[in-house]
């Protein structure tokens, strides 16, 4: 038999294993799509109000709250240990919390879906979900499905490594971009809520904090934003994660378009940046400039080192994106975002950085820099590969703050505005901590200097140490 | 076409009747191709009823298309592609899973080959997915499967190409054949 052949009967077996379900498909869809016309006249009335958040944080309207209960009849969380009980010491060993804690059957087969023990468990918002810890593969899965839904219709969403500091037991879990779960252990009694990030023109970031009441170790916050942040006195937040779509952006899916090069690619990739940001942080994409700033081939060596090995494989392709958005206030964001596409059509993504503010005065001045490792992957290597992008100046040259120990390179010259380099003996947290990229002109006179890393790359919007 | 007709207070929009028999008459049709698409019931529900909400909003237009069905079906396939999301860490897409050991001769072979096909179907690029989901699935000739996707027919025939064998090598690996003997 052909493997065409083959292929259409395993298809068709697979296939062949779904039954029609006994619902009614044109309800389940206009139920579908009146919240989504609800929620794109909701947000189209608060889209002024959008614009003026980013540039001054709005007060939170966060409120200590049960279980949502607006989709479907949740009952109380069953009676819980003592905040003293060694179970809760660490989230692997939580009881299960949320408005359906109490239907055993239902917990019991959303743990065998996530494999794991289910911390939470409630309808939020539009979606029913559940968060499962895995402790022996030390893993946190989010599982999600509409509000209301059997456990065969809900399904594994996320599934990230829980953090080493899963001791510090804090976890979040944003539904529609609407809603926001905090989990904790019960001996806390307070978090504290930042809705939105203020972004400064300087590519600063600051936040306002406001206090949250906790019961049982838990609360739902109302949240306008995707970049909601949570803290808690005494513990790292150890896990986010976030479930569906905010309102009004269901039609915003930044994605990296694998098949694309030259022009296409620009293209995609300027809207991956705005579609991005906007969904972040809820700036309608209409209101975004962004701008290519960089968009077209890289070193395949230092893209390896950087953390795409298939970068070196015969016949691939690497190309980095570099932009710039703008919003409406003049606050500047950078994307930085390296792919490597295979002749075969696989490939690597790599984000360097979503929508990363930076000083919106020097933004176009600025070079980025690309760097790695030049040893095997997840180990030190004896130096870093570095190639700088810059669009100002003739030549750069990577200076440290102590030439001594870490010592600067030549002066490189800008060849299609980009130059390349190793540094031999610098390991990679030594470069982003100690050096700076220094932009000369045809003189040798010093344009600007740079770090080589932003100092909030992990986390655009949180408050710039 | 809109055709809005008050009846006293009732008033009958005979576009949003359309979709509602297309709905009803399509959805598992769009399930099972989801299903293929995804590997997972919700997961494939959930495609298409985010595919159905976008063809709503279009709705007055699609409904004089040719085939409603073919464009919603090539909506779903894109929504399903759009492939390389985000990511914060590099992320690999493309392997093919390990297949399952084997003695020769088992009585479920049949089925079990099957299944790793199905499998490894899932572990395709999601674009190429899409291609042999398209051709294979619902018998779209390369220049329709072209057309849904948006892209060349050379992409498909080459995407479709690289899928076979990619399912070629799991079968060999499954059988243990020398390589060659599938066609």
């Amino acid at each position: 038999m052909s493997i065409e052949s083959e292929l259409r009967e395993a298809l068709a077996a697979r296939a062949d294993e779904l039954f029609p379900g006994h619902e009614d498909a044109y309800a389940r869809v206009t139920g579908a799509v009146r919240t989504s016309q609800r929620r794109r006249r909701a947000a189209a009335a608060a889209a002024v109000a959008t614009v003026a958040a980013v540039a001054v944080a709005v007060p939170l309207t966060a409120h200590v709250s049960g279980p949502d209960r607006t989709t479907t009849p949740a009952t109380r969380t069953s009676s819980l240990p003592a905040p003293a009980d060694p179970r809760w010491a660490s989230m692997s060993t939580w009881p299960v919390r949320g408005g359906l804690a109490n239907d055993a059957g239902l917990v019991k087969a959303v743990g065998e879906l996530g494999t794991g023990r289910v911390v939470f468990i409630d309808d939020v918002a539009s979606k029913r979900v559940a968060i499962v810890v895995d402790a022996a593969q030390n893993q946190i899965a989010v599982i999600d499905g509409e509000a209301g839904a059997p456990a065969a219709r809900l399904g594994v969403t996320t599934r990230g490594e829980a953090a080493p500091t899963v001791e510090g037991n804090v976890l979040t879990l944003t539904v529609d971009g609407s809603r926001t779960v905090i989990l904790t252990s019960p001996d806390v009694r307070s978090a504290e809520v930042s809705d939105r990030p203020e972004i400064h023109v300087d590519g600063t970031v600051s936040r306002q904090w406001q206090t949250v009441r906790l019961a049982n170790g838990m609360a739902q916050v109302t949240v306008g934003s995707n970049v909601l942040r949570v803290r808690v006195s005494g513990s790292d937040q150890s896990a986010m994660f976030g479930v569906g779509q905010a309102p009004g952006t269901e039609d915003l899916m930044p994605t990296v378009c694998g098949d694309c090069r030259g022009e296409a690619f620009q293209s995609a990739m300027v809207s991956f940046a705005r579609d991005s940001i906007s969904l972040q942080l809820g700036v309608p994409r209409e209101e975004i400039q962004t701008d290519a700033v960089y968009a077209g081939p890289v070193d395949p060596a230092v893209a390896e080192a950087a953390g795409l090995p298939e970068a070196n494989r015969a016949g691939a392709e690497t190309l980095l994106f570099v932009g710039h958005s703008t919003l409406p206030g003049g606050q500047v964001l950078q994307t930085g975002q390296l792919t490597v596409h295979g002749k075969d059509g696989t490939g690597q993504s790599m984000g360097l950085g979503d929508g990363v503010p930076i000083d919106a005065r020097t933004a176009f001045d600025r070079p980025f820099v690309l760097a790695g490792n030049d040893g095997p992957a997840g180990k030190s290597g004896n130096g870093v590969r570095v190639q700088v992008f810059a669009h100002t100046g003739t030549s750069v040259q990577l200076v440290s703050t102590s030439p001594t120990i870490w010592p600067g390179s030549a002066v490189l010259p800008l060849r299609a505005a980009t130059a390349r380099v190793d540094l031999s003996g610098v390991t990679l947290p030594d470069f982003t901590k100690h050096y700076e990229v220094v932009v000369r002109d045809a003189t040798g006179g010093e344009l600007g200097r740079y770090p080589v890393e932003l100092p909030n790359t992990g986390d655009p919007f949180a408050e710039t140490p | 076409m809109s055709i809005a007709l008050a009846v006293g207070r009732v008033v009958v929009d005979s576009t949003e009747e359309d979709f509602a028999r297309f709905v009803r008459a399509r959805w598992h049709q769009l399930v099972r191709t989801a299903y293929l698409l995804t590997g997972d019931r919700g997961r494939a529900e959930d495609l298409v009823q985010t595919t159905l909400v976008k063809v709503h909003r279009r709705w007055s237009h699609i409904a004089s298309v040719e085939s409603p069905y073919a464009y919603t079906r090539a909506a779903l396939a894109n929504e399903s592609a759009s492939w390389w999301r985000r990511r914060r860490v590099a992320e690999t897409l493309g392997e093919v899973p390990v297949h399952a050991d084997r003695a020769s001769g088992d009585a479920y072979a049949a089925y079990d080959t099957r299944d790793e096909i199905a499998q490894a179907v899932l572990a395709l690029p999601p674009r190429m997915r899409a291609v042999v989901v398209l051709r294979y699935f619902d018998d779209l000739s390369e220049a329709d499967t072209a057309a849904a996707l948006g892209m060349s027919v050379g992409s498909v025939k080459s995407q479709a190409s690289r899928g076979l064998e990619r399912l070629r090598s799991v079968l060999r690996d499954t059988s243990g054949a020398p390589e060659g003997s599938r066609s």
